[in-house]
């Protein structure tokens, strides 16, 4: 083929592209020329302020299916400027018990339960139809759901397959509806006592409230330390949120009186921040704020909003449980004014017991292992306790 | 017929404000600049940070050695792997500029799947933050920090947090930063450490790197003392192929290159104390000339 000036000729537009692309962008560097007008006091303005036209928009309001969330900022009505440091069902304090007793201004007058419990009473055959209880709640309940991913630290890789079986929550409900059940059938109480269920825990009510257990001066105990951190440490600093307090029971009604509250803890639900294991400390905190929470609405009701200290304590028992491992513990309420340093609020409590080591088929039999009767003993004498 | 007149006679022909996005797509698609690795951009994951300081690990999403902006593959040995969540390490720990130091306790040592070095979480006052713990550092220890430089060095324990200038020559630290307030930037690794080796002239100390390289930095530049933990962490082996996918990285070979200096360095002298200079915010600003019809 000839070689000619037409075929010789190059396609150069992608030289050109190319070159473009490389020497388009520039650096602009300083010339000092921005710090000498500035001295002489020339405004300077960007070439893109004065070029850009402003073209105004329309704001067009789309009708949706349904309406559209409140936006969570500034223009929420229950909007606040203070902040209000939060704690909900699903955190829990990272210091645990002691900032608890410094929050609620608690004291522990001595280890273990007051002298007053007696915790010697049993009854013949409770021990077997507790067991029963047990087996019931744990394994033999028909409920088939799906239960939370298992996963295993050391194998992070591994999926197991998912289970189906009976939720912490149901565990719970069954296991303390029944167990207050055989009590209620087995004891014939000298006042009679009903059930409040309130947000997925239970509240034992009594027509009378229940006595004071310590009358001494609480002044020369201290609170715990925690420095150099803050008592409101882990608490979500929140704007929005609206103050109220509300005790779920008329006063009107005989038996309003709480006598004691059961808690629930699931691990699946109740997690620290930084997603760690909760500790037992931080477990026995929640069983105070819990308890404190219940007879500070409780006792506002009776006194009014603005009461500081109690003319008569307000005493609550508490019952924290897993479904296996129970934690009892009784609170007095002295006083909701949490800055006094003389009069403070009394808690004593037990370790967490418990109530058997395990509860599951073992090649097809359901088994209970290492039963554990202290756990009923202290229930009972919670329920005597008037 | 005469309203079309005046219709078009109000008609004009302008620019358009801002040509659609798809256009540009299709056009540039060929003149889009390749990513470059080793420029501080994460090829492994992105981490959705919130606009607020939280300790609440964090959602990450696994890039698989893509670019996060232009979605191109820039690094092949990338993909797989377990999903870590992500600790967001507060980089800045100031002091108060005089008087007695700030005090912090150390809450608990805690493993990030996304990092080398373990995490320790502190708290003072109202605050929670991780910040990257150090060899001998456990849970209740009383950490210090302050800005303050006085006129005879401090003697410092481990995992305080001190300006390099109140610091005395020898001085083992780590999460140096590179310019005063930006936050620990230099020596984040496992078992990592730098020196302190001597002032030098204009209020700037002179800085070990693990690597041995010598940088001139600012005295006010914080840093915390001690060497940073799970020193192991180099010579553990992977042990298996398997464990290897589980970190996230591909199966791959490759020859022996001699001389990329991969397996050490040749032995040379170091190359003068390298000074950074200003404060790190003066960038060069650069524009982009476009013209009808070019990329």
């Amino acid at each position: 083929m000839k070689l000619t000036h037409t075929l010789l000729r190059q396609h150069i537009g992608r030289h050109f592209k190319r070159h473009w692309w490389v020497q388009s962008k520039l650096t602009i560097r300083s010339s000092g020329l921005e710090e000498e007008l500035k001295k002489r006091n020339i405004p300077i303005y960007k070439a893109e302020n004065i070029l850009k036209k402003e073209t105004p928009t329309e704001n067009i309001e789309i009708v949706g299916l349904k309406p559209q969330p409140v936006k969570r900022d500034r223009t929420h009505p229950n909007w606040n400027n203070r902040i209000c440091y939060m704690l909900r069902d699903d955190n829990v304090l990272l210091e645990g018990l002691n900032q608890a007793k410094i929050i609620t201004n608690t004291v522990e007058v001595k280890e273990g339960l007051p002298e007053s419990i007696d915790l010697d009473q049993s009854i013949k055959g409770i021990n077997r139809r507790v067991k029963e209880i047990i087996l019931s709640s744990h394994l033999f309940d028909a409920q088939q759901e799906k239960l939370p991913k298992i996963k295993d630290p050391l194998r992070p890789a591994f999926n197991f397959p998912r289970t189906y079986g009976i939720t912490q929550q149901r565990k719970y409900t069954l296991l303390i509806s029944k167990l207050l059940q055989l009590i209620e059938v087995l004891v014939e109480p000298d006042v009679d006592l009903i059930l409040f269920e309130l947000s997925g825990d239970t509240l034992l009510t009594s027509s009378h409230p229940l006595k004071e257990i310590h009358g001494d001066d609480t002044t020369s105990i201290a609170l715990p330390d925690i420095q150099p951190m803050k008592e409101t440490i882990s608490l979500k600093r929140e704007h929005i949120y609206r103050l109220q307090n509300c005790y779920p029971i008329d006063l009107s009604i005989p038996k309003c009186h709480p006598h004691t509250l059961f808690v629930h803890y699931n691990p699946n639900e109740v997690k620290n921040i930084h997603e760690e294991e909760v500790t037992e400390n931080q477990i026995y905190g929640r069983s105070l704020l819990k308890s404190f929470t219940a007879a500070a609405s409780y006792a506002k009701q009776l006194h009014g909003e603005n009461i500081k200290d109690l003319p008569k304590p307000v005493t609550l028992q508490c019952v924290h449980t897993d479904g296996r491992l129970f934690h009892f513990a009784i609170l007095q309420l002295n006083t909701l004014d949490l800055t006094n340093t003389g009069m403070k609020n009394i808690w004593y409590q037990t370790e967490r017991l418990p109530l058997f080591d395990s509860c599951s088929y073992i090649k097809g039999k359901p088994v209970l292992e290492g039963y554990n009767n202290q756990v009923i003993k202290h229930l009972l004498a919670f329920y005597n306790n008037i | 017929m005469s309203t079309l007149t005046r219709a078009l006679q109000r008609l004009s022909l302008t620019d358009l404000h801002s040509v659609p996005k798809f256009l540009i797509a299709v056009r540039m698609k060929k003149w889009v600049d390749k990513p470059e690795v080793g420029y501080g951009v994460s090829y492994r994951r992105k981490v959705h940070f919130p606009e607020e300081y939280t300790i609440k690990p964090l959602e990450v999403t696994n890039l698989g050695g893509r670019d996060p902006v232009t979605g191109r593959l820039v690094v092949k040995g990338i993909g797989g792997g377990i999903k870590h969540k992500y600790h967001w390490i507060n980089w800045k720990r100031e002091g108060p500029k005089e008087g007695p130091p700030k005090v912090e306790r150390v809450i608990k040592i805690m493993k990030d799947g996304c990092r080398t070095a373990f995490i320790a979480l502190v708290a003072c006052e109202n605050e929670l933050k991780y910040i990257l713990a150090t060899q001998n550092m456990k849970a209740g220890d009383l950490l210090q920090i302050s800005s303050h430089i006085p006129r005879i060095p401090v003697r410092p324990n481990e995992g305080d947090a001190y300006p390099l200038g109140a610091l005395p020559a020898g001085t083992e630290i780590n999460c140096v930063e590179k310019y005063p307030g930006l936050g620990g930037f230099l020596v984040h690794a496992a078992g990592t450490s730098a020196k302190i080796v001597r002032k030098a002239p204009d209020n700037h100390v002179i800085v070990q790197m693990p690597s041995k390289k010598e940088f001139l930095l600012h005295e006010t530049c914080m840093c915390t003392v001690g060497k940073l933990s799970n020193a192991e962490h180099g010579s553990t082996p992977i042990g298996s192929a398997q464990k290897n996918r589980e970190l996230g990285n591909r199966p791959r070979s490759g020859w022996w290159q001699r001389k990329t200096g991969r397996f050490g360095r040749k032995l040379r002298r170091l190359p003068p104390p390298k000074s950074f200079g200003g404060d790190g915010g003066d960038g060069v600003d650069q524009i982009k000339l476009t013209l009808a019809g070019l990329p």
